[in-house]
């Protein structure tokens, strides 16, 4: 199952244009992301029962836990009913504060510049789908313990919390993160990933499984937050 | 050996309010409702696990219909143009 954290470079144009290429990662993500929820939500239903046996309290997991898993299974059959037959359902992506709050400040910034009518409302539903492609996240820190990991200060919660997470992929076309377009390694004390561009994370690990990616339209995401049928 | 992120993991309110830039009144409406799963402690105080709060956000919003406006509004908005906005930001 690789980890991936998915910088605002990246996260920008998939999130503003359905039709680019970053749109397609996204669907993807979305579809390992419903497929992680449909597998593994049971361990967070066990985190509970095991923090009620410790600790004590009243756990409030029913009907909630079983309504979310049948809705995770409910997305991923109707987008996997569009994608093509080869795709990965194991890419998962990681989420934070710190990634989340950036990319929501980049919307409204680079948003503005190419539609003035840009709100921070727009921003915050722009947030809202990126969230919704993450299924997992490091434990929760302050940006102002990021080490000096890159030549951007704002930078560095970002590449701080991808090896916080344990991630093994940060995609990224900043040019601080990902210096002249030639992926990276980023290492804090026993962590360490992989920082690589979009064209490098395609070439090097959708094409070697045939993964026919560039058939995935960005409008199928809707497929991933579809409401169940009554 | 699992990734410390694969790891289930429990927020509490004010983690969580932080995490999705929502108000942990929010969060409080959505325990009380039993909108996401959670553990009530002996304290009062709660705990929501990670992945199922992110899940329990397509239950929370209506996220197709909010990207369906999304991009109607933005169809005309091409790749080409971010990065060059993005440029002039000096974020790529």
């Amino acid at each position: 199952m690789p980890l991936l954290t998915i910088d605002t470079s990246v996260a920008l144009p998939a999130a503003l244009a359905a039709g680019s290429h970053p749109r397609k990662l996204w669907v993807v993500l979305a579809y390992g992301a419903l497929t992680y929820q449909a597998e593994h939500l049971q361990l967070d239903r066990e985190l509970l029962a095991e923090t009620a046996a410790n600790e004590g309290g009243e756990v409030h997991a029913d009907p909630a836990f079983d309504e979310l898993v049948e809705t995770a299974e409910y997305r991923r059959t109707a987008l996997g009913e569009l994608l093509p037959y080869e795709t990965p359902d194991n890419y998962v992506a990681v989420g934070f504060t710190a990634l989340f709050d950036e990319f929501e400040r980049k919307v409204q910034d680079v948003g503005r510049k190419i539609d003035p009518s840009v709100r921070p409302e727009d921003a915050a539903k722009f947030r809202r789908q990126f969230e919704a492609i993450c299924a997992v996240g490091p434990p929760p820190f302050d940006p102002a313990d990021a080490p000096a990991l890159t030549r951007d200060p704002e930078d560095d919660p970002i590449v701080y919390g991808a090896l916080l997470a344990g991630c093994d992929i940060l995609v990224s076309d900043d040019r601080h993160i990902v210096p002249g377009g030639i992926g990276r390694e980023y290492e804090h004390g026993e962590h360490r990933l992989r920082a690589m561009t979009f064209g490098e994370f395609v070439h090097g690990c959708f094409e070697p499984i045939d993964f026919p990616w560039s058939q995935v339209e960005g409008s199928w995401l809707r497929e991933a937050f579809r409401q169940p049928r009554a | 050996m699992r990734s410390i992120a694969s790891r289930p993991q429990l927020l509490t309110v004010a983690q969580a309010a932080s995490l999705l830039n929502v108000s942990e009144k929010t969060i409080r409406r959505w325990v009380d409702d039993e909108k996401v799963p959670h553990i009530r402690l002996p304290s009062k105080q709660i705990r929501i696990p990670l992945t199922a709060l992110l899940a329990s956000l397509q239950g929370n919003y209506d996220l197709a219909e909010e990207l369906a406006e999304l991009d109607a509004r933005f169809s005309g908005v091409t790749e080409d143009a971010i990065q060059a906005a993005m440029g002039d930001s000096g974020d790529s």
